[in-house]
This record gives structure tokens, sequence and C-alpha cells, in this order.
């Protein structure tokens, strides 16, 4: 039914959009005609020239009105309908407080300006009885396109609206404008009531209807208040917007109109047209009953033959089940070996980064040295270049020896696992630095054991060692000098998986700077703090050994915190 | 023509001496400046913009270095890119890595002109300067 009133509407809508279009090609009209040049109030306008275009005028009903007015708002010339089939010139009025003409005289060339749908005034007042007017309204130029004035042209809206009040149905019909007030409907005579003064008798509902689903401006239809609703923008570029060229060489319209129709289908109305669906309903229901009682019989013929049949299903069931705990456990296990082989992977990736970066370094370094060696001949090069080369040999002592450190973790496969104590493993490192705590001028630094929520860890003791000790060593190393330092160790829990989190308050670092680089070989981040890269190397290489990994967050001046996340606990 | 000017920027001294060699041997007229970190020839490049003095026409740039690595200098030298009016400066990444990676990273730098894999020789260095200063060496 939405549809069938929408489709209605959408016919309404174009016989709107059609009889306006062709208003405003009529009032463009008068801007193509060359006027006598600069008539006014006092120098007359000689309407002769005009009278052809009137009789032909005052046969179609629709022209109520025809005015030319000047630039002060005076109108010069004023025809008004008086019969059925004719026109007569009228004694004129002053208009400039009214809107259409200030629009109008705000108008470029071909443009046309279509005003509001209103109830024609006169002097002021409401003319009675009511009637309801669209102004075309349009520049007018002389014979040196210099503007003269403007040309108005009422149109009576009262046809156009007849034929949107017809009804296909009982439905209810209103023209709305921009505020959603009710411009015309076919449950009143009264055409825009809310241009008039009303008793109290008169309903809102001849003014504006008061529905929440006209919130946004949308084509729809709804239910409400027991009614089948059905609105429709009125878009009078439409033609355009489809690339229809019906309208081609039109004038530019400019308007603050925005109409919609909305329609309604009252609560009676779909009553009885629901009652006939509602009877067959009834009908299919019955039905549906019996073949429900014929179904339920073969199933019951069918269930002694199911209960054999369940019996042996269940036993399969059984079966299936013990299989599928197996399937799991291997599952389970496949899992476990994919996450080594990820962290496997990832070792060996930042292996490759380590030799492609660090131990190629010297040996092209070398390389390059040969070469130039070979070159040359004189005593002087070769004492030159060979020191250089001893700097090279020293310097692939300490690589090789930081990489096999290095290799050593990556391939200890059957690395021993215990249950180590965190905190007497902490206290065991604090010993390291026992010197360097109790040194006066670092009195200042306190170490901070908040381990409630675990304080064991299944993990190999001297790494663990390890990634401690240069934990600690770090959060010395990089303390601020100017503030009271510290440094937290914490324990918690996260999805299930013991995590320790690291917490100092020192120097802090520039994550977005250096964030790629934090854990990798030689990499230093502060010049005045001694030390060759190698730390968080090794403690990460270590962790990931042992199925643990570590994040940092941090901060310049503020401090910074490592997450280590045991990932078999 | 402008005089040769190029930018050392590596933590490998022995790297930065013997280049420093091998261009001092191909002529007289290339002026040879070097850091030992990105951070240091960020700096550098910071205070010739603004004190309006001459950049360095070609600059040999490391990745692995401490402090500030070639792809944070990279970075950084980007924002800079506005203020350098139409001096041009070519960066020539320089590293022992031949991992694709880099060679993949590098690519997204529009500032960076090439990709040298170390050791490099008289001849790469030559090539260079030709394709930047337009010249046989």
């Amino acid at each position: 039914m939405g549809s069938i009133q929408q489709r209605n509407i959408l016919n309404k809508s174009y016989h709107l959009i059609d009889q306006s279009i062709n208003l405003i090609s009529i009032t463009s009209f008068w801007s193509d005609i060359n006027f006598p040049e600069a008539f006014s109030k006092t120098n007359t306008l000689d309407a002769t020239f005009v009278n052809n275009y009137i009789r032909i005028m005052q046969g179609y009903p629709i022209y109520d009105q025809f005015r030319l007015i000047d630039l002060h708002g005076d109108e010069i010339l004023r025809f008004e309908r008086i019969a059925r089939d004719s026109m007569a010139p009228m004694e004129t009025q002053n208009k400039v407080d009214r809107e259409y003409v200030n629009r109008g005289l705000a108008l470029e060339r071909g443009q046309v300006y279509v005003s509001p749908i209103e109830l024609n005034k006169e002097n002021g007042v409401i003319e009675v009885p009511h009637k309801p007017v669209l102004r075309g309204v349009t520049q007018i130029f002389d014979g040196n396109d210099v503007q003269v004035g403007l040309a108005v042209v009422n149109f009576n809206m009262d046809n156009i609206f007849s034929f949107m009040k017809t009804r296909i149905s009982e439905d209810n019909f209103f023209l709305l404008d921009t505020d959603g007030k009710i411009i015309t409907s076919n449950l009143d005579y009264n055409t825009l009531a809310h241009q008039n003064i009303m008793n109290g008798t008169d309903s809102m509902i001849q003014k504006r209807l008061e529905l929440k689903n006209l919130i946004f401006k949308k084509d729809t239809f709804f239910m409400e208040n027991g009614s089948l609703w059905t609105y429709q923008n009125v878009r009078t570029g439409y033609e355009k917007d489809v690339g229809m060229n019906r309208y081609a060489g039109m004038a530019e319209i400019v308007s603050n109109n925005d109409w919609a129709i909305l329609q309604e289908i009252p609560p009676t109305y779909i009553n009885s047209r629901l009652a006939s669906i509602r009877k067959n309903l009834i009908l299919f229901n019955l039905l549906t009953l019996f073949v429900i009682a014929l179904i339920g019989f073969g199933y019951a013929m069918t269930q002694k033959e199911k209960q054999n049949f369940v019996a042996r299903l269940k036993r399969k069931n059984k079966e299936l089940t013990s299989s599928q705990e197996e399937l799991h456990e291997s599952n389970r296990r496949v899992e476990r070996s994919n996450q080594q082989l990820q962290v496997r992977n990832k070792q060996l990736e930042d292996f490759n980064y380590v030799v492609a970066h660090n131990l190629k370094a010297p040996v092209s370094s070398m390389n390059i040295i040969v070469d130039l060696l070979s070159k040359s001949k004189d005593q002087k090069t070769f004492e030159e270049l060979f020191p250089k080369l001893e700097t090279i040999s020293s310097n692939i002592q300490i690589l090789t020896d930081d990489v096999q450190t290095y290799v050593s973790i990556l391939n200890n496969r059957e690395l021993e696992l215990e249950n180590v104590n965190l905190l007497l493993k902490l206290k065991d490192v604090e010993k390291d630095f026992v010197e360097r705590l109790l040194d006066e001028k670092e009195q200042n630094f306190t170490i901070e054991y908040r381990l409630d929520e675990w304080h064991a860890i299944k993990c190999n003791r001297f790494y663990m060692r390890s990634i401690l000790h240069n934990l600690l060593s770090n959060a010395l190393k990089f303390r601020r000098p100017d503030v009271k330092s510290h440094v937290i160790f914490e324990t918690a829990w996260e999805d299930g998986k013991k995590v320790l989190y690291v917490k100092d308050n020192g120097l802090g670092i520039d994550l977005e700077r250096h964030g790629d680089n934090l854990f990798k070989l030689y990499k230093r981040f502060h010049r005045d703090v001694s030390g060759k890269g190698m730390g968080l190397f090794i403690v990460k290489s270590q962790l990931e050994a042992m199925n643990a990994s570590i994040a940092v967050d941090s901060e310049i001046g503020v401090g910074t915190t490592f997450k280590i996340k045991f990932n078999n606990s | 023509m402008r005089n040769p000017s190029i930018l050392l920027v590596d933590d490998d001294e022995v790297y930065i001496y013997v280049t420093k060699k091998i261009l001092a041997n191909m002529s007289d007229d290339i002026s040879v400046k070097s850091f030992n970190d990105g951070e240091r020839a960020i700096e550098f490049i910071q205070t010739c913009t603004q004190e309006n003095t001459p950049l360095p026409g070609v600059i040999l740039l490391d990745i692995n270095m401490p402090y500030l690595d070639g792809w944070g200098f990279l970075s950084e030298f980007k924002k800079l890119v506005p203020k350098l009016s139409e001096r041009e400066v070519n960066i020539y990444m320089v590293t022992s890595s031949n991992d694709p990676h880099d060679m993949e990273r590098a690519k997204e730098f529009e500032q960076v002109t090439g990709y040298v894999v170390k050791p490099v020789f008289e001849d790469k260095l030559a090539e260079i300067l030709t394709d930047v200063y337009d010249e046989n060496w």
C-alpha cells in the first residue's frame, strides 16, 4: 500500500514541478522584452504595448495578476483578474516592503525568483475569499540593457491544488512547506491555515502536523498514530538531476521553497483492507494444523525405528569424542610448536640483521684496505693503512665475542628451566651494584618491590639473573640527576599470563625516533652515558629463548616502563 | 661549476678514514666532512639551513649507527626539505647490508638518490660524483 501511495504522490509531485517550471518560463519571458527607458511613477509608461499579452493572459485562469514595478517598489502597471475570462487595469500600490520585491531587486540577469505559496494580500490585508498565490519575479530591461524594474506574475494555485487533492483511496493529502507547515490539505477547505488568524476551535492539524517521524526530511513511509504515512519531497530540480533535457535553457530559479507531499491512510481504511487478509490467514492456519497432524502421525510410526538408531548413534558419538580429544591434544601440540616456530623465525630475522649490519661491516672495510694496499706501491701508504687493519682485527674480536654470546642464546635448545623466586633473585642482583647503591652520591636511588601477585616463575636462572641485572643497571645508568630516582619491580597477571613490570623515573627515550632500534645490537641513545649497546639486545634474546616477550613504554623526562610477559606461565 | 662537497655519515672509523683517503687521491677539489652518527649529522644540516651556509652536494649515509640511525636521519631530513630551497642534496645510502628489506625501505624515501653496498671502491665514488656533478672523474 505504501508503494502505491508513493507512486500517487510522485504523480502529484511531478504535476507540481511541471506547473512550477511552466510558471517560471512564463515569468522569464518578460526579461527578454525591451521596455522603454527610465519609466517611473512620474514618467508613466505607455501601457498599450502590453495589451496584446494581457489579451492572451486573460484566457488562462491561472494568471491572477500581472504587474510591472519600478526600482523604488512602486507599481507602474497593474492588471488583475476580475472575471473567469478577463483582466483589467487596477490602481497601483507601493510594494517596497514585500519580500518578493526585495528578492526580485537582488536578482541577477537570467534568474527568476519564485516566492513561497502565500495567501494573496491587498494593501496589507489577506484577501477574502482566500486565494493561494505563487509569484514569479524577473528583472526587466530597456533597449540599452539597463534594468528598469521588475515584472511580477501572480499565479493562482487553486487549480493545481485541486488536482493534488484528488484521492486514490481514502487517503488524506497534505502539501507542506519548508517549516513543515501545511500549505494545503484535502481535509480542510482552508488553504494556508497558518497564515490566518484562527479561532480556538480550529485544530492544530490545519496548521501543522506534529509527527515524530518527520524530523528528518527524507522520502519515506512510516506508521504513526495508527495511520500509514507517505512522505515525499518535491524536487524542482529533479529533471535536471536525472539528466532530462526537457527544460534545457530554462532560467535559473532563485527560491527558498522546499515543498513536500505527505499522504495519510487513516486506520479505518487500513482495517477494512486487512479484514480480508485476516480471513485468509485463518483458513491458512487450519490447513497448517491439518498438515502438522499428518506429519505427527508419520513421526510416531518412525519413532520406534529411530530409537534403535539413536542407540547406535550414541556409541558412535562416544568413539568420536575420544578421538576428538586426541585431535585436540595434537592440535595443542601443533599450536605450541607453531608459536615456537614463530619466535624462532623472528630470532632468525634478528640474527640476519646482525649479520647484515654488524658482521659484514669490518669485512667490507678490510676488503677495501686490502684493495688499496695491493694498488699502491709506496711505503707511506702501507704504513698508514696497516694500523687500520689492526683496528679492524680488534673490532672483529669484540664483535665475534658478542655474537658468540648471542648465538649461544639462540642455539640453546635444551634450556634448563626451574622455579626461581623473583625476590631472592632480585636481592642477589642488587649485590652486583652494592657499591654504586651505597655511594653517597647515589643514596638518592631506591628500589621498590611489589611482588604480591606472584613471586616465583619457571625460567632459566642464569638468564633471569642476566635480565634483571641489565634492567637494574639501565635504571641506574639512565636516571635523572635532578630528581629522587627509583625503579619499581611489580608483578601482575594479564590474560592468565604472568607479567613483570620494571618502571623507572629516569631519562626516558624518544620511542618515535628510536622505537625500532631499542632492542638492537650496538644501539646507544644517550651520548654521555657509557655502554656499548648490548644490554637490551641480550635481554630480548634471552627472554625470547624462554618464550617470553618484552615491550617498552617511555617518555622523555618522565621515565621508562618495561613489560615482560611470560607466555609459558 | 661548484666544487664537489661530500658528507660522510658513518660510525665505522676505518671506513671514514679510507673513503677520505680515496677521495683525496681522486682530486684536491673535493671537500669532505664526516660525522660518526646521524644525530650529529642532522644537527650540522640544521645549522647549515639556519645560517644559510652551503650544504654538501652528496651525503653518503650509513644505516646502522648509534644515537640516530640512517632511517632516523632521513625522517629528520625530510622535515627540513621545505627549508632547503633549491639547493640540491643527493643522499646515497651506503651500508654493508644487502638485505632486500633495507633496499625496499630506502625506496620509500624520495630524498634517497641511490643505494650502495659496501665496500665502496674508487670507481663507485667516481660514478656517484659523475651522476651528481655531471663531470668525468
